[in-house]
């Protein structure tokens, strides 16, 4: 198909789809000879983190027999890394779930998925304005946008969040509060250009193997590229850098102010880049701090950063002043070419918008931005954090393609594009994720205002911080009710009282988008097992039953429903109904109907039908003149970005001060809000493997992974553990103020923290960390700290 | 003999068994003994030479606490060398091998099936690991096919432009001694079947080279696999010419393509 299908209507392009196979599978076979050994090989996206590799894989008889990296991919280039080659066999755990279930009398039962979606819609209809959507970085975007539109379009109801709230939140802010817009300007490619790469916090040799390997990998072919690792413990990320600077938990505020001071104090900021592109802010109140603050003149700014002095810094950070010194003379240097990367050491922070901020300035101040090679870009931990929570907006404040709930003309526009009545759309932003489920889990007496959630491809009861009051109080609060789809039984299916079967990565379509603006796509390669069905048929099931119902938000200005689709002769297809729902390609139809609330903020994605022949684009994806569709790498450059004003260079075009610039934040550093003390003398900091991606619902059912790494310990300094009596490989018992955990210690393991501080991973199941750690969170994003909390230890 | 008999047997002889018991006890003690003096004048191929051990108290060193032990040095055990320089090399047989017959060569297949997922997957290790550098991976793995660690030969790296092992390689055993009981551990068996591997090459006829029945990405150095020196491995049988693909052709069955070929997205400069 060309790109031409484009002008072309939504239905005949839908028509076509369905004709070509129920499945949605490719016309077009008979061009390419037989496969060898019976192996069909076909593209998607890989299931887990946000890097978004690209795979090819191998279907024979029905099941995947074989994975492996996509050559032709540019993100990869053929490469992957040990989950990557493994995620074939995350289908395959014996335990996956097969049939809906419900609990009675505390155990749980099979039931119908008649049954099943009657139930989840007698629950929203108890109570609509109390029921919430909990969703994913992980739901396709044609998931999350019918979930958002069912919600928001529905309901006028705006509980609806997202697991990448607890994930990339502070980025987001980070973002809009610097740029006007979310997302990165760069792009991958700026790692094949940089002369040096600063990692922010970011084990990138386990967390983003893949692109380490880009970066490292230039070393073998001769190229000269610096390595800094700005951390808290080694880590296998600091065995290949130059420069390892190992600070004091949250000072990394202090050490990005100190190198603004030096670019300023010595002079070395870029001074032309800063006038014409760059304008200045803080916070009007550091107790109140809200997304857009207040601006203040450069000499204020000068003034402010002036207390942050190498000397005074590296008292706060620890880390010596010829490191700082050393920071401050490479973004000082013309010449160098910097990229900073970062993901949940900055995000996971309570002042994680703070952080964000101050390294997008000081990459501003020194114009190291917007070249290929110099730029600030956050990483993503899912697959379509960036494409489904931040893209289709399925966050409690706001609407598709970068519009607020709160803005009346983006209320307006999307009541428009969906054809719904005018203020169907409830002005007041939903409650945040570490809200909604507190809401969840008090008593409805005593406030606690959500009575229902539903939970699609997330595993909260794992990755809640502090689980005990944010999770496991649900228990016994029998007017509580909560849904969960998902693959395999976790520690969420475990307190629900509706569990829903899912399809899983390639029993379905979808669509991601990744860390660098890339959209990608895929189609169904294999059947789900048992009963299991797609997510995004269960939303709209759900959303047909309270049609059925007589739920009045369910139809639009017509009287019709919301989700109505159509084949090609204009006749409605029930796609509700399971027998129908593969009738036409119902992902398609949603991102069609998704994607021009993209253009708004210039997030021009591509079409479906040119997603299809490539692993992948980056937006804004521009028609040329010729007719084809050009990708763009360098936002806001005039040499990339087609939306950028001739002869500007560089134009911030969503500027929050509509003058075309992006602001250079000034934030204080500020203690955190739960540091070390006599009582609880450790830092905890929990993370991931490489092995498991996130709870490891899906990376412990392959036997590989979980051969290589069976479960958590904690990660202790050999000096702390001799101190309290504990050898490598005893049992010790870690506490904070909110619960506590027995694990193995682990002396000079694979990471390798200073004297008082601990870290342990949150893959197991069976020692949830999360019961440990902190909800206090940054107060712009709603982003809790995952990374800090104070510990004491003993031997068990 | 009743049990009757037994008894007055031994009440009679019973001086004699004493002084045998005494005899035998005697050598067994004295047999220990030698048996350690025996291994100090032992002659290892990786201990060249060990000083005498010390024999007064005072010249025993104090064992180093465990936590030290990164930093300390090995103290009693200073002699001991583990430092790569030292193990042996043996050059490798270069003259014309036998053919693996078919029993070598199903051993050979079982133990490569065993540390893959899949046929295409990235190994295993079979051994433990140094869990935060991959520099200790290539400190063998990324030497020639002399060296000899005991009596194995540890396979050579065939990308060696990829330096971050464990990205793609992990323990298959990973946490030993840190591994939780079984009992609280979440262990779920997988009915995933992998593919299995694709035989032997195709021939043109009798006599003629056979394909090269796999892909060819990341396994450029042909000798990491099918070199003389490897234990249970696919080897070659004629290893003094260097030139695999001169003869082995690859086969474009075996690259994984798609029934659609991708063509690159229009991009920038």
């Amino acid at each position: 198909m060309t790109p031409s299908v484009e002008r072309r209507s939504f239905l005949k392009a839908s028509a076509l789809a369905a004709a070509s196979a129920a499945a949605g599978q490719r016309a077009g076979a008979a061009a390419v000879p037989a496969p060898v050994d019976g192996i069909k090989w076909d593209k998607a996206p890989c299931r887990f983190c946000g890097t978004g590799c690209h795979v090819k894989v191998g279907v024979k008889d029905g099941k995947v027999v074989a994975v492996a990296g996509h050559p032709e991919a540019d993100v990869n280039k053929g490469l992957l890394c040990v989950k990557g080659y493994h995620v074939g066999g995350i289908l395959y755990g014996e335990d996956r779930l097969k049939h809906p279930m419900i609990r009675r009398n505390g155990i749980l039962e099979r039931i119908s998925w008649e049954e099943a979606i009657d139930t989840a819609a007698k629950k929203v209809m108890e109570a609509p304005e109390q029921f919430a959507i909990y969703g994913s970085g992980q739901w396709t975007i044609p998931e999350g946008y019918a979930a958002q539109k069912l919600i928001k379009g529905g309901l006028s109801n705006n509980h609806i969040d997202p697991n990448a709230r607890l994930c990339m939140a502070s980025a987001v802010t980070g973002f809009i509060s610097t740029y006007g817009v979310d997302e990165p300007a760069g792009c991958y490619d700026d790692l094949d250009a940089c002369d040096v790469l600063i990692m922010w916090g970011n084990n990138m040799a386990e967390m983003h193997p893949v692109l380490f390997s880009r970066v490292i990998d230039r070393r073998s072919r001769g190229e000269k590229v610096t390595l800094i690792d700005l951390g808290t413990r080694r880590t296998r990320t600091t065995e290949f850098v130059d420069h390892y600077m190992e600070f004091r938990p949250q000072s990394d505020l202090a050490i990005a102010n100190c190198i603004a001071q030096q670019l300023i104090e010595n002079g070395t900021w870029n001074k032309e880049f800063v006038e014409k592109h760059c304008s200045f802010r803080a916070d009007a109140d550091i107790a109140k701090p809200d997304l857009f603050g207040v601006a203040i003149d450069f000499e204020d700014y000068k003034k402010r950063m002036a207390e942050y002095t190498p000397e005074r810094v590296s008292e706060i950070s620890g880390l010596p002043v010829e490191q700082l010194k050393l920071l401050g003379d490479l973004f000082a240097d013309p010449k160098v070419k910097i990229t900073s990367t970062w993901c949940m050491g900055m995000n996971q922070h309570t002042r994680g918008t703070a952080i964000n901020r101050l390294v997008h300035g000081i990459h501003l101040l020194s114009g190291k931005f917007g070249t290929p090679g110099n730029a600030p870009t956050s990483l993503t931990g899912q697959p379509s954090a960036c494409g489904t929570a931040r893209e289709v907006g399925t966050l409690s404040h706001a609407l598709p393609g970068g519009r607020l709930v709160a803005k009346p003309d983006h209320r307006k526009q999307c009541e428009e594009h969906w054809n719904l009545p005018e203020g169907r759309i409830n002005p007041k932003p939903g409650y945040h994720t570490v809200l909604m489920w507190e809401k969840f889990c008090t008593p409805s007496d005593q406030g606690g205002d959500i009575k229902s959630i539903l939970v699609q491809v997330t595993n909260p009861g794992q990755s809640m911080p502090n689980l005990k009051k944010l999770f496991q109080a649900k228990e016994g609060l029998d007017d509580k009710f909560l849904m969960v789809s998902d693959v395999y039984p976790t520690a969420s299916t475990e307190l629900a009282d509706l569990v829903l079967p899912a399809a899983l990565w390639i029993e379905k379509n979808g669509v991601f988008g990744n860390s660098e603006r890339r959209t990608q796509q895929w189609f169904k390669m294999v059947e789900p097992p048992g009963e299991a069905r797609e997510d995004v048929w269960m939303t709209i099931a759900i959303a047909h039953r309270l049609y059925e119902l007589g739920h009045p938000g369910m139809k639009d200005k017509d009287g019709n429903f919301i989700f109505r689709f159509t084949d090609d002769s204009g006749n409605e297809v029930p796609v509700w109904d399971y027998a129908h729902f593969h009738d036409i390609d119902v992902d398609r139809a949603l991102y069609d109907d998704y994607r021009p609330l993209t253009f708004m903020k210039h997030k021009h994605l591509a079409p479906y039908d040119v997603l299809k022949e490539h692993t992948g684009l980056r937006w804004p994806v521009v028609k040329q003149d010729d007719g084809s569709y050009r990708e763009t790498r360098f936002r806001f450059s005039e040499f990339d970005d087609p939306f950028v004003k001739k002869g500007a260079g560089i134009e911030f075009y969503h500027s929050t001060t509509k003058d075309g610039r992006a602001q250079i934040w000034f934030c204080p550093y500020e203690a955190h809000p739960e540091e070390p003390d006599d009582e609880y003398p450790f830092w905890l900091c929990t993370g991931r493997v490489i092995e498991h991606w996130h709870t490891g619902t899906m990376t412990m059912r392959v036997p590989q992974l979980s051969g290589a790494m069976p479960n958590n310990y904690t990660e202790i300094h050999p000096e702390d553990a001799a101190a309290a009596g504990i050898g490598n490989g005893d049992k010790m018992i870690v506490e904070t103020r909110r619960g506590a955990l027995e694990l193995t210690a682990w002396v000079n393991g694979r990471g390798r923290p200073p004297r008082g501080s601990l870290f342990i991973p949150f893959f197991d199941q069976k020692r949830l960390v999360n019961l440990l750690t902190l909800d206090a969170y940054c107060p712009i994003s709603k982003e809790p700290d995952y990374k800090k909390c104070a510990a004491r230890i003993r031997k068990a | 003999m009743d049990s009757h008999d037994i008894e007055n047997y031994f009440r009679q002889h019973r001086r004699t068994l004493g002084v045998l018991m005494l005899i035998v006890g005697m050598a067994a003690v004295s047999g220990v003994f030698m048996g350690m003096r025996q291994t100090e004048n032992d002659s290892s191929p990786v201990v060249k030479e060990s000083k005498p051990l010390p024999h007064t108290e005072g010249e025993f060193k104090p064992a180093p606490k465990y936590a030290d032990i990164p930093e300390a040095g090995w103290l009693a055990n200073e002699d001991w060398s583990f430092t790569l320089e030292n193990l042996p090399h043996q050059p490798v047989d270069l003259s014309p091998q036998k053919s693996l017959d078919a029993g070598q060569l199903a051993v050979a297949l079982a133990a490569r099936t065993e540390r893959r997922a899949f046929d295409g997957a990235p190994p295993t290790v079979p051994h433990e690991i140094d869990q935060l550098s991959s520099v200790s991976c290539i400190v063998c793995h990324g030497k020639d096919a002399t060296l000899l660690v005991g009596d194995k030969r540890p396979a050579t790296i065939s990308h060696p432009y990829y330096s971050s092992c464990t990205q793609c390689h992990v323990a298959a055993d990973g946490l030993r001694r840190f591994t939780e009981e079984e009992s609280s551990r979440l262990i779920v068996a997988s009915a995933f079947t992998g593919r299995e591997p694709a035989g032997l090459g195709s021939r043109a006829y009798v006599g003629a080279p056979p394909t090269v029945p796999h892909p060819l990405w990341m396994r450029q150095n042909c000798m990491s696999c099918h070199g003389p020196a490897r234990e249970h491995a696919i080897k070659t049988s004629h290893p003094s010419r260097q030139n695999c693909l001169q003869c082995h052709a690859p086969d474009a069955d075996f690259d994984n393509r798609e029934r659609i070929p991708n063509t690159p997205p229009p991009s920038a400069p």
